[in-house]
């Protein structure tokens, strides 16, 4: 029977494209005699009788069919459970690009072996137990990851980072839970509980959790990219502009649903930030752009965007449109990018712009000022404070969302505490609350924990 | 018409503990033909601990064994002689009666019940084998060597099995102290391949109520307005009342403690089972939690002419000489004569996670356990397990499906799913805090959850079911009636309202949401409308029904949804027959829990410890695809 988890995968372990080298990973039950179907060692004994497990192996692949020799590669076994997939695994290295990556993948696939699933590796390391929710989580950021900040945030989280920024809240969490229950279930035996103290833990907790979630708010950018809103009336050079700065600096990422198709983006790696660049001239077609920004104003995306790069002409002087655009825009994060610096300038930024205006003077068709811009875009983008530390953790958007759950409870319970009625046992539903969406974010969480910290916490029983 | 013995009887209960008499009882209510074996017909349901009934959490098990028309409740409402609601300073889910029974004539009355039982033989003998017929129990071979053949069999040896008691450094084989204990049935066992572990439980020195000075110490009542734990009781209680005293440990006695651990049996390295956190000897208390300077003690008589207390508080086993030092360092104590010393008595359990929901043994058809030998602590856990385990017996019988009451029905559902799900490394004894949905599950409404359920069995008789049905009717009408009669803001309204301390209204509310204020009672409504006078004639249970389901009725909202995402997992269904070891993505771990507990749903098997979220998804795939076959397969069939 073919069961979900049953069959053999193999996909490119490497990014397509001119490489040095391209990794052919193959997991499953069959990868062991996958692997020994297409490999042909050097030494003929290295497969003899089983093959070394985490010795690269060298050899050739060669097409079972034909006989054929496709590349000359280093190959090597890995045994089950101790793989990245927690499954049997061969992983082979081959020598050149594309081309011969993709040949040895379809040898794979006439071998039986199903292409893999953008994350599938991951996802049976998962389900075999060998990454917790948040780990996982954070290969697939590491993965996806188009800057070094970003996969520094999602190492972070791989290593458990965010797990180990749970471990004491639960224990806050826990600590109070027990209280609350032993005040419940041995009311004779417990007489010293603290209730300012139990009321001051959870807004401990709370502000642990908040700090959390307004990390994540700082450093959403790093992980997911920051969104940057090209706008300005037509004919000021957007489009120019916009293709300069994607130039060499365009970033691989995967494009976001919903997004592309109602509006020109297009991902670039901008002062050490991906930036989603979004040009509205793609998203109206009406001649008057800056209604369209009005808009787009009311739909909401410049409200969202975390920095709107406003474009002005410097060779003509400043229309009304131009002075609606600055108005629109004056309330947001903002660069103003002053074009057209090859053409002689019709008006003095210093003096008609507002005072706290940011302004770079560049040329699109000269390319003047680009980097400068690129880095100053990336800077406003990313917010206020330094780039993320090592080991900093951010909470992902599904994280993020249970660990609001989790704050809304353990509000919900200190105020329960403070309350003149005091109801044990509706703070309690609270802590319950707050403890298993907590659970959702680590996957951890027993049922007998809270039972257990009241036994260590007081002494019960007649 | 004389009573004739069946050849082969539907049901042999082995031992008639509290878990015994419920189910020996339930099963012949039910109809089926069971005999009850004992060692000794005059220790009929005997309190070998505590002379009391109920308590935190537990009384919730004793009123829901009530509302599946079990005994418990009514036996102890006859025999107790101190009722007190516990928790009344927290909210209604965690209110909880406890009573002091008369430790003489709670079994006296059981014993009488189970006599006038039609269709219940007692008999007094040791039950030293198992008879096994073709994988399948069917019946007893006593210590004469009599066969008593049976299509079904349930175990309920409490601590026989094997039961060693520690006294100091002394130990003997004991039932419990009084009683032999029972080897021969161990030894099956374990040739049976059930897992047998052992464990602990202690209890006090019992005192001479002469020799204690009570008159100086603080005297704690019962409550003035007792309340019954039977549905079907009419209090005032039958018993005059009594009180008990309060005293504490000293100093002195946490130093004497100190000074001979090394002659307390499980200090010494003697005892090898494991004993309950929540019930530590004073030898562990002291130990434990050394900073604690006292620890209450309350004297209980055990009955009205009992002669002997109960200290409550102090299980030990140490050395008799040093009982008695300890015991005199309590204040009014000086002079204590032991009149039984305290024990800690070492037993076998069964692993219940070799146990099905409805706690039929898979190591043997057949066959049923119940009360201690799962591994569990108290009296009313052990008569909750008897009266599920007599319900899985009869349907077995009768080749009925196996029925489970589950986590959302009642803290019968959270002990059983407990035990088999996750097993138990210490007596387990029933918390609030283990039920996930405590608001719902409360004392006042185990009627109203469990009763239709119990009739539905054929355990509630026709009278029950009556007075049930009256004030369920009655419920149902008051709180149509207060959830429409709108309240408006008018002066004579607010007068009313300041008269009986409460805010005036701003803006018009239903009954039901005044109801919900803080101290408000139904009685206060009365006279707010006339509508609600016809309100006036309702009984103390029906108001305060109406009362708490104002008080909660947010919550129990925010609770039903928790249950309805419970409910959804508990619906998957694994078959019986799932074959783990061809589920790519287990690790061997998970997979051996799996295997080991068998879980009915996908829920159960989310309970297990160990079992990961991963591991669980693997199994939900694995689920859905299955289901998906099958539907494959049946369409095949169709076409």
């Amino acid at each position: 029977m073919n069961r979900p988890e049953h069959d053999t995968i193999a996909a490119l372990a490497t990014a397509s494209g001119p490489g040095g080298i391209a990794v052919i990973r193959i997991s499953g039950p069959r990868a062991w005699p996958v692997g020994r179907a297409l490999f042909r060692p050097s030494h003929a004994d290295s497969l003899q009788p089983q093959p070394s497990v985490r010795y690269l192996l060298h050899g050739h692949v060669t097409d079972p069919e034909s006989g054929e020799t496709v590349d000359e590669v280093l190959c090597a076994f890995f045994k089950a459970p101790h793989t990245y997939s927690t499954e049997d695994t061969v992983e082979i290295h081959a020598h050149a690009g594309p081309a011969v990556g993709q040949r040895i993948l379809e040898l794979c696939l006439a071998q039986g072996c199903r292409l893999a699933r953008p994350g599938e590796f991951t996802r049976r390391a998962y389900l075999g137990g060998r990454l917790d929710l948040t780990q996982a989580e954070a290969v697939a950021q590491l993965i996806a990851a188009s800057s070094r900040n970003e996969a520094r945030l999602a190492l972070a989280g791989l290593e458990g980072g965010l797990r180990d920024e749970l471990i004491p809240l639960r224990q806050a969490l826990l600590q109070a839970a027990a209280s609350v229950e032993a005040l419940l279930d041995f009311p004779d035996e417990v007489d010293d509980i603290s209730f300012p103290e139990l009321a001051q833990g959870l807004g401990q907790a709370a502000r642990k959790l908040e700090a959390l979630l307004s990390q994540r708010q700082r450093r959403r950018v790093y992980r997911e990219g920051a969104v940057v809103v090209l706008c300005g009336r037509p004919n000021v050079g957007k489009s120019s502009l916009f293709n300069r700065l994607l130039g060499s600096r365009r970033a691989l990422v995967a494009s976001r649903p919903g997004t592309t198709r109602d509006a020109i983006e297009e991902a670039a790696l901008l002062g050490g930030v991906v930036c989603r660049l979004v040009d509205t001239a793609g998203l109206t077609e009406s001649s008057d752009e800056v209604e369209a920004l009005g808009v787009e104003l009311a739909r909401g995306r410049l409200g969202q965007a975390d920095l709107a790069l406003l474009v002005l002409d410097l060779s003509r002087p400043l229309t009304e449109e131009d002075r609606a655009a600055l108005a629109a825009t004056s309330g947001l994060p903002r660069i103003l990018a002053l074009n057209k610096a090859d053409l002689p300038p019709a008006w003095q930024p210093l003096q008609a712009l507002p005072e706290q205006a940011r302004f770079i003077i560049v040329s699109a068709r000269e390319g003047r000022g680009l980097d400068e811009l690129a880095g100053a875009v990336g800077r406003a983008a990313a917010g206020p404070g330094a780039e993320p530390k090592p080991g900093e953790v951010v909470a992902s958007a599904r994280q993020a969302e249970a660990l609001g759950r989790c704050l809304a409870a353990v509000r919900a319970a200190a105020g329960g505490l403070a309350g003149s009625e005091m109801q044990a046992e509706i703070i309690s539903l609270d802590l319950a609350e707050a403890l298993a969406a907590l659970g959702e974010v680590d996957g951890q969480g027993a049922p007998d924990q809270v039972i257990d910290a009241v036994f260590e916490n007081f002494c019960v029983g007649k | 018409m004389p009573m004739q013995a069946p050849e082969v009887f539907d049901l042999i209960v082995v031992g008639a503990g509290h878990a015994g008499c419920e189910a020996a009882l339930a099963a012949a209510r039910l109809g089926a033909r069971v005999c009850l074996v004992t060692f000794n017909l005059d220790h009929l349901a005997a309190l070998s601990c505590n002379p009391a009934v109920g308590g935190l959490a537990k009384g919730h098990l004793v009123r829901e064994i009530d509302a599946l028309g079990g005994e418990m409740a009514l036996n102890a409402d006859r025999t107790g002689i101190q009722f007190r609601l516990l928790n009344q300073g927290k909210g209604p889910a965690v209110w909880s009666s406890r009573a002091q029974v008369d430790m003489d004539l709670y079994p006296r009355r059981m014993r009488r019940v189970c006599q006038e039982q039609e269709g219940l033989w007692l008999l007094e003998a040791e039950a030293r084998s198992l008879m096994v017929k073709d994988g399948r129990a069917a019946g007893v071979v006593t210590q004469r060597g009599q066969e008593i053949a049976a299509k079904a069999v349930l175990l309920t040896t409490g601590t026989f099995l094997r039961g060693v008691i520690h006294i100091g450094l002394s130990q003997y084989q004991a039932g419990r102290m009084g009683d032999p204990p029972s080897n021969a049935l161990s030894d099956q066992l374990k040739e049976l391949g059930f897992n047998l572990r052992r464990l602990k439980t202690g209890t006090t020195p019992r005192l001479d109520r002469r020799s204690l000075d009570l008159s100086r110490l603080p005297r704690q009542w019962g409550d003035a307005q007792p309340r019954a734990f039977s549905f079907l009781s009419r209090f005032p209680p039958q018993l005059p009342q009594v009180c008990c005293w309060v005293t504490r440990t000293t100093a002195a006695t946490h130093e004497l403690i100190r000074a001979n651990l090394d002659q307390a049996p499980m200090y010494a390295g003697r005892i090898t089972g494991t004993g309950a956190r929540y019930c530590p000897s004073i030898e562990d208390k002291v130990v434990r939690f050394a900073d604690k300077e006292s620890h209450q003690v309350f004297l209980e008589p055990q009955g009205l002419e009992n002669g002997l207390i109960y200290p409550n508080g102090i299980p030990t086993s140490l050395p008799l000489h040093v009982q008695e030092l300890m015991v005199r360092s309590l204040p009014g104590c000086e002079q204590a004569f032991i009149a039984r010393p305290g024990y800690a008595i070492e037993y076998d359990m069964s692993d219940p996670q070799d146990l099905g929901p409805d706690l039929m043994s898979r190591k043997l058809a057949g066959l049923f356990l119940a009360g201690q030998i799962n591994g569990t602590s108290g009296y009313e856990e052990a008569a909750a397990q008897g009266l599920m385990a007599a319900i899985g017996a009869v349907r077995w019988v009768r080749g009925e499906e196996p029925l489970a009451l589950d986590r959302s029905q009642a803290y019968i559902g959270v002990l059983v799913d407990d035990l088999v799900t996750r097993g138990t490394l210490e007596p387990y004894r029933m918390f609030t805090s283990r039920a996930e949905y405590r608001l719902s599950l409360r004392e006042d409404n185990a009627d109203l959850r469990l009763t239709a359920l119990g009739r539905e069995l054929g355990l509630v008789d026709d009278r029950r079911w009556a007075v049930f049905g009256r004030k369920r009717q009655a419920i149902e009408d008051a709180w149509r009636l207060l959830s429409e009669v709108r309240l408006n803001p008018t002066a004579s309204l607010n007068d009313g309202l300041a008269a009986l301390g409460s805010a005036p209204l701003k803006r018009p509310l239903s009954a039901a949401e005044l109801l919900r204020r803080p101290g408000m009672v139904l009685k206060n409504l009365l006279g707010l409308h006339p509508d609600l006078a016809s309100l006036d004639g309702l009984g103390g249970e029906v108001a305060e029904q109406l009362e708490i389901r104002a008080h909660y009725v947010g919550y129990e909202e925010r609770e039903r949804e928790q249950v309805a995402r419970f409910r959804q997992r508990e619906q998957v269904r694994i078959p019986r027959d799932l074959d783990y070891e061809s589920l790519a993505g287990l690790s061997r771990e998970v997979r051996e829990k799996l295997i080991k507990v068998r879980p009915a749903n996908l829920g159960q098997a989310g309970r297990i410890s160990g079992v990961t979220p991963a591991a669980l998804a693997v199994l939900s795939l694995h689920l859905h695809r299955l289901a998906k076959e099958s539907q494959s397969v049946e369409a095949g069939v169709i076409r």
